[in-house]
């Protein structure tokens, strides 16, 4: 790949900066310190491996504006691409949109930029591809075993990284993790700790033992103090035993005398206190028992006089069981009642709708009466459903035909307004068209159109025939021309006439004697052969002649023929052009419009057909309906004859209609049953009195019964008194009626009857009511009589428990029971005082001691020394106590030592930390040897590389060496197995690298390059070699052997792109036929021109010095360029200060001293761009800059004009100009020729 | 009487699939989804969770050791620490079975590199001997000999397999920490 244009946008310094045709070898970028040539090897390689965050920071967004990004032109395989890249500031990850287009114009992608660039990816390039100044200062600061190292690994393996580099990375980070000291071994650090955590644990484990230790012997104290507490309890025990009976033995001894004295009373302690007072209870309770014995027996006799008083009456009791069954009668009775009330209301309802039903019919007073009375109605007019049957069929039909006569009047009606729309609607329509019959219009515009296609058609067949004119008349010209003067042919028979004379002359010569005197014999049989041979020339020519005149003089008049037949075709098609003109009406617009107007006004009429169809559909519709209406009206006539006749015959009035009819018969109906419902009524109101008048009877003859009976038993009582139960006032029931026939009951009646057998139900209960009052006194007699028994068993019992307990207590009386019950007294007032003894003596004692240990000590033989055996017991106590505080004074101990160990979780700390440790080892030594593998697998790469590209490789870069160096050094070679560098030189010394100067290792440098790129162009990788200011330390003859090597190199395919800021080393490549580009000021639109040098004579006659300059020659040190140049902003944006007449086309001129400066001028010289006439891919409206050079220089300087973007704005103001720029080559003089 | 808590750890080994590793999703983005997956049958639970990783070689900037630890680093970090906590043990990287034919291919260092190490996976790693490196890096003892050599064939297959990718990673260019990390046994960074 070879880079042909570039294109900045905005990228960096740089905005609108282009560099034009590049050449294929070598190209030099010249400009001076910060003018910007990093910024465009970064675009150079943004451009290939887009916009990283590293580069977006550093050149985006241009410092003078313009859109992110920008395009160059490459060549590769397949032809010429344009990569283009742009940037969107915001955003932040993206690499810049990449299109990539061919020169078929096709857009293709990433994968097309990849295929340029050989799969290199940027690593690689910038290390292999770019050959930075960056590199060569960090060369000249290494020492020099670190530089051998660096050159040594250009040699050894480089493309993304260095495999020595790696090699070394991976060595070191084994040594770290396997070094021997603590210090720079991590896993010497891990198994120090190992050890230390393993000799913790250790320790930490004895102390378990220990615990264990101090466990025990706590336990065992534990046991001890346990037994000697209990111990020192029991004897305290026995010191209070002592103690206390020692206290108790005065008032035990008089406890001991009293015992002695009861013994002695002998009294019978058994006889209770309550004995006497029990005797006298009963015999008190005896006494009482027979008082209340005869009160009982006067209650007796009182009861028995009241229930003999009683009034029972036997004849009602015997009648009870009926009254209660006619008593169950009364709901029965009532419900009658009601009933009876409710069909009588209904009746006089009924009766009154039946006089409204005959009003409304129309009957009379006389005729409602004998209906209600229920006579046959005879003077009706017969109504029956055979009679409404019969009038039903002329009365339907009567109701169809009305009914089809108004359906036929309405269809007309609806005919006949559709019909009157469609026939305005379509009236309208025509009158607008001038024409009454739509089908005569039709037929008008198709005649139209059928003339205007015929028209056209004519038109057609005319502009046809003209054209055949035309060209038949040309025929006729052109063979009229051949006729006249045909070249060719005239050519082609003078060529035969004159070939045909020639020879049969020639011929003739041979054959004639005075023409060739020596060989006629000889030529005679040659001329002859001539002559016939020329003379047959001329006749064919002749003859051909003659045809091809008589040929085109045919087709002349054929061609003639032609056009008078197309002439006369033409007249004719004009005539009957001109005819059809006549019959078309007159319109001024062109045929085809008036065709389109006359298909619209057929179309709109063809659209008006569907309404005149629609017209004669309702016309037709009308008539029919009309038609239909009077066959209705015939119909109904005669339907409405048939009925006036059936309603004769029915004799019914011919002037009822079938409503009234109606009406009639549904007020007979109704009547008919309101009648019928009237007979049910009073039939079911005469069944319930009849019934009621049987129960009427039944109660009032159980009434007579009754109180017949309670008459008789009164008169056997002797009762004559009225109560309430006297008999009441029967109702009028007539003997003979009572008893013949069934009575019919009104409601008056049964309420008597109601009344009747309330109060016989009132007499059978007041009787029920006695009875019951009678047994209660009878119940309480018999209690009365038990009640007297009992009262007298009580007394024999009691009288019986006297003398029984008399006979308890063995004692044959009374008074023998009150002198017992004395001793006893005695008796109980000793044993009082004893119990009082012995509670002191318990109060002594309390609860300290157990009582029985006292009784035994005081009953016991030593009860006299107990002052003595108390004693010794207190001091085995106290012996027990002190050993008891030594043991808990240990215990103490323990526990504090045993607290302080179990409270320690160390030993489980310090087991997961070696846990640790160990997994931290075996990650340790899992990485060694993954690091180690690597590492053997990179010597199996290292040991390949050597074999099969180191070999090549340094022969490569020995002979680009011998080349920079003069011959001076003539190889690079490494020793076997070793790696390090050695250099031979001419006399073949093999030197190490270390011995060789700055210089001289910046020359192997760029040669290990050189034969870097070499190699990867032979594996088919072929990239621009970006070099930066990669000569700077070189002298001056190395410097151009340098250049030559380059320039030799790129001469081999490589494209070298070289940047530069110092002007001997751009002059040394210029010098050498290499392309030197001039980059312009930063900022503005530009491109990088061609460098060419100015003549100088021709500086010395343009320029020449004006006064306003000369004061600047004349000062003796630099002097700042004027105000008006320097601040002016023609600094950016250069102006020219000075115009000629004829401009020249020279547009950068430098003029540098001769000598060392005094005074410097920058002449900025504007001057239009070419025109892009060559780069056709960017779109740059750039003026033409013109070489207008304004000199505003000393007279005694030399004048060099550069483009003013030659030197930052700022840079017009410093003390001093670039030393490289101003004063390198004193005396030389460039210029730039555009 | 006292009560233990039961069921408050979940232990789980989670691996994430190399087809969607392949189709070139983040692979932070799959661990995130996965842990929040977990949690959410976990209900509440504390999670332990080891991982086994396929890395997508082409894609991935790191695929070495340090990816592991870079990854285990974040996992922790992530996620380690909530309330339920996730905590990431171990992360297993999976090596693909063969390596990018695109990397393998190239006629560089990386591809003389992956050339040898297939070589070398073929031959199970029989001929690469660690004895030597060993012998000269180390004092000559049992502890050390010991220590640095696998301890079986399986072993030595991935220590192969982690050494090519140490080998990727260093030879595209990229850096990456090469002291041997212990983090996730509770060492320090370096």
């Amino acid at each position: 790949m070879k880079i042909k244009d570039v294109q900045i946008d905005g990228f960096g310094v740089w905005s609108g900066l282009t560099v034009h045709s590049m050449p294929d070898t070598m190209t030099v970028f010249y400009g001076p310190n910060e003018a910007g040539k990093t910024t465009l090897m970064h675009f150079l390689r943004t451009m290939f491996y887009g916009f990283t965050p590293d580069r977006r920071t550093r050149y985006l967004p241009a410092v003078y504006g313009g859109k992110p990004g920008g395009a160059i032109r490459v060549t590769g395989p397949g032809g010429g691409y344009e990569i283009c890249r742009r940037a969107q500031l915001d955003q932040i990850g993206s690499t810049g949109n990449l299109t990539v287009t061919g020169n078929d114009g096709l857009a293709q992608g990433q994968h097309r930029l990849a295929m340029l660039l050989g799969q290199v990816d940027e690593s690689i390039f910038t290390n292999v591809f770019a050959i930075g100044l960056r590199e060569l200062q960090e060369l000249s600061t290494l020492d020099d075993t670190a530089a051998a190292d660096e050159l040594y690994k250009l040699s050894s393996g480089l493309d993304r990284v260095s495999l020595v580099d790696v090699t070394r990375q991976l060595k070191s980070a084994r040594q770290q993790i396997v070094g021997t000291t603590p210090d720079n071994g991590q896993m010497q650090r891990l198994m120090l700790s190992r050890e230390k955590l393993k000799d913790e644990i250790e320790g930490l484990i004895g102390n378990g033992r220990r615990w264990g230790e101090l466990a025990a012997l706590r336990s065992t104290q534990n046991a001890e103090l346990e037994e000697l507490r209990q111990r020192i309890a029991q004897w305290e025990v026995e010191a209070r035993s002592f103690e206390v009976a020692l206290q108790v033995r005065p008032n035990w001894t008089k406890r001991a005398d009293l015992n002695n004295a009861m013994t002695a009373l002998n009294a019978r302690t058994e006889l209770p206190e309550s004995a006497a007072e029990k005797l006298a209870e009963i015999s008190e309770q005896i006494a009482e028992r027979q008082k209340k014995l005869a009160e009982v027996k006067e209650q007796r006799r009182l009861l028995r006089e009241s229930a003999r008083k009683l009034p029972l009456r036997s004849g009602i009791l015997e009648l009870a069981a009926k009254i209660e069954a006619a008593a169950e009668q009364a709901p029965w009775v009532s419900s009658i009642q009601k009933t009876i009330g409710r069909l009588e209301s209904q009746i006089d309802s009924t009766k009154q709708q039946l006089s409204e039903d005959a009003a409304r019919l129309g009957m009379s007073d006389e005729d409602q009466q004998a209906l209600l009375d229920d006579r046959r109605m005879t003077r009706m007019p017969d109504l029956s459903r055979q009679a409404i049957n019969a009038l039903a069929e002329p009365a339907s039909e009567v109701r169809m035909w009305s009914t089809r006569l108004k359906q036929a009047k309405q269809q007309s009606d609806v005919d006949k307004k559709e019909a009157e729309r469609l026939k305005a609607e379509l009236t309208q329509a025509m009158a607008q068209r001038g024409s009454t019959d739509i089908h005569a219009a039709m037929q008008s515009s198709g005649d139209t159109i059928s003339l205007l296609r015929k028209r056209v058609n004519v038109q057609e067949v005319l502009d046809k025939q003209v054209a055949r004119r035309e060209q038949l008349e040309e025929e006729a010209v052109d063979l009229a021309v051949d006729e006249a003067l045909p070249v060719e042919r005239s050519f082609l028979m003078g060529i035969l006439f004159v070939g045909g004379a020639f020879l049969t002359i020639w011929g003739l010569g041979k054959i004639l004697p005075f023409l060739n005197t020596d060989t006629v014999v000889d030529n005679s049989q040659n001329g002859m052969l001539y002559v016939l041979f020329g003379l047959g020339m001329l006749f064919f020519g002749f003859m051909w002649s003659t045809t091809l005149d008589r040929n085109t003089v045919t087709d002349l008049e054929d061609v003639e023929d032609q056009i008078d037949a197309i002439r006369k075709e033409i007249r004719k098609t004009e005539a009957e052009r001109d005819e059809l003109e006549r019959r078309l009406p007159a319109y001024n617009g062109p045929i085809e419009s008036r065709l389109r107007e006359a298909e619209a006004e057929i179309h709109s009429l063809e659209e008006l057909l569907p309404i005149q169809h629609n017209l004669a559909a309702a016309n037709e519709r009308y008539q029919a309906a009309r038609k239909r209406a009077a066959q209705a009206a015939d119909s109904l006539r005669s339907a409405k004859s048939h009925w006036q006749r059936t309603l004769t015959q029915l004799g019914l009035a011919e002037t009822l209609s079938p409503k009234s009819i109606r009406i009639m018969a549904d007020g007979y109906e109704s009547l008919l049953q309101t009648r019928r419902r009237l007979q049910s009524l009073e039939e079911e109101l005469e069944t319930r009195q009849f019934e009621l008048g049987a129960i009427t009877q039944r109660i009032d003859s159980l009434s007579r019964q009754a109180f017949a009976a309670k008459a008789a038993s009164d008169a056997i009582a002797g009762d004559d008194g009225h109560d309430d139960f006297d008999e009441p006032r029967r109702p009028h029931i007539p003997e003979a009626k009572v008893e013949r026939e069934p009575l019919r009951a009104d409601v008056k009646m049964a309420a008597q009857a109601l009344e009747q057998l309330s109060k016989l139900t009132s007499l059978v209960s007041s009787q029920e009511q006695y009875i019951h009052q009678k047994r209660g006194m009878r119940e309480q007699d018999q209690q009365i009589a038990k009640q007297l028994s009992g009262i007298q068993k009580t007394i024999d019992k009691l009288e019986r428990t006297h003398s029984a307990v008399l006979a308890e207590y063995g004692c044959e009386s009374e008074e023998q029971l009150h002198e017992q019950l004395e001793i006893k007294h005695e008796h109980e007032k000793l044993t009082k005082q004893v119990a009082e003894i012995a509670d002191r003596i318990q109060a002594i004692i309390g609860g300290s001691v157990p009582y029985e240990s006292v009784t035994r000590l005081l009953d016991s033989q030593g009860a006299h020394d107990l002052e003595k055996r108390w004693e010794a017991i207190g001091q085995r106590t106290q012996q027990a106590e002190q050993r008891v505080a030594q043991l808990l004074q240990r215990q103490g101990e323990l526990a504090q030592e045993m607290k302080s160990l179990a409270a320690s979780s160390r030993l489980s700390e310090a087991k997961l930390e070696l846990a640790c440790v160990e997994n931290q080892l075996k990650a340790c030594s899992a990485h060694w040897q993954t690091l180690a593998v690597t590492t053997s697998l990179l010597d199996k790469v290292c040991e390949v590389y050597e074999t099969e590209r180191q070999p090549e490789t340094l022969r490569e870069a020995s002979a680009f060496l011998s080349q920079l160096t003069e011959g001076k050094y003539v190889r690079i070679w490494t020793p076997l197995g070793k790696n390090q560098l050695r250099i031979d030189n001419a006399r073949g010394q093999a030197l190490p690298l270390e011995v060789l100067s700055r210089g001289t290792r910046e020359t192997v440098f760029i040669a290990l390059r050189l034969s870097l790129a070499a190699a990867y162009a032979r594996r088919g990788v072929t990239l621009p070699l970006v070099m930066d200011d990669v000569l700077v330390n070189f002298d001056a003859g190395r410097a151009e052997a340098a250049a030559k090597v380059l320039r030799d190199f790129a001469s081999l395919g490589h494209q070298v792109i070289m940047f530069t800021c110092h002007e001997h080393i751009m002059r040394t490549f210029y010098d050498i036929d290499v392309q030197v580009r001039v980059l312009p000021q930063q900022g503005q639109p530009g491109e990088a021109e061609v460098f060419h040098p100015v003549p100088i004579e021709e500086q010395q006659t343009v320029y020449e010095p004006e006064p306003i300059h000369q004061e600047i020659v004349d000062e003796p040190h630099y002097v700042a360029p004027e105000q008006e140049e320097i601040e002016e902003p023609e600094i950016k944006a250069p102006v020219s200060v000075a115009k000629r007449a004829e401009p020249p086309k020279k547009p950068i001129q430098v003029r540098l001293p001769r000598q060392r400066p005094q005074v410097q001028r920058i002449v900025v010289v504007e001057q239009p761009a070419e025109p892009d006439i060559d780069w056709l891919w960017y779109e740059r409206n750039g003026d033409r800059f013109e070489s207008e050079a304004q000199d505003v220089v000393a007279s005694t300087e030399p004048v060099y004009t550069i483009h003013s973007e030659w030197v930052e704005p700022n840079d017009s103001i410093e003390p001093e100009p670039p030393e490289d720029l101003w004063w390198s080559r004193v005396g030389s003089r460039v210029s730039n020729a555009g | 009487m006292h009560s233990i808590e039961i069921d408050l750890v979940r232990y789980s080994v989670q691996e994430i699939d190399a087809e969607d590793v392949a189709l070139g999703r983040d692979i932070r983005q799959l661990l995130a989804k996965r842990v929040a997956r977990l949690q959410s049958e976990a209900a509440g639970r504390h999670l332990l969770v080891k991982w086994r990783v396929h890395m997508d070689l082409e894609n991935a900037t790191v695929v070495g050791p340090s990816a592991l630890e870079d990854l285990l680093g974040w996992l922790r970090r992530e996620f380690g620490h909530g309330q339920p906590s996730c905590w990431s043990t171990d992360i297993e990287i999976l090596p693909p079975k063969e390596l990018p034919a695109k990397w393998k291919e190239e006629d560089t260092i990386l591809g003389d590199f992956l050339r040898t190490a297939a070589v070398a996976r073929k031959e199970h790693g029989k001929q690469l001997s660690l004895k030597p490196l060993i012998d000269a890096e180390t004092p000559a003892s049992n502890l050390w000999q010991t220590a640095l050599t696998p301890n079986d064939s399986a072993g030595a297959e991935k220590m192969l397999q982690r050494a090519t990718l140490l080998g990727v990673d260093l030879l595209r260019g990229h850096q990456v920490e090469l002291l041997a990390s212990t983090r996730r046994f509770g060492g320090s960074e370096k």
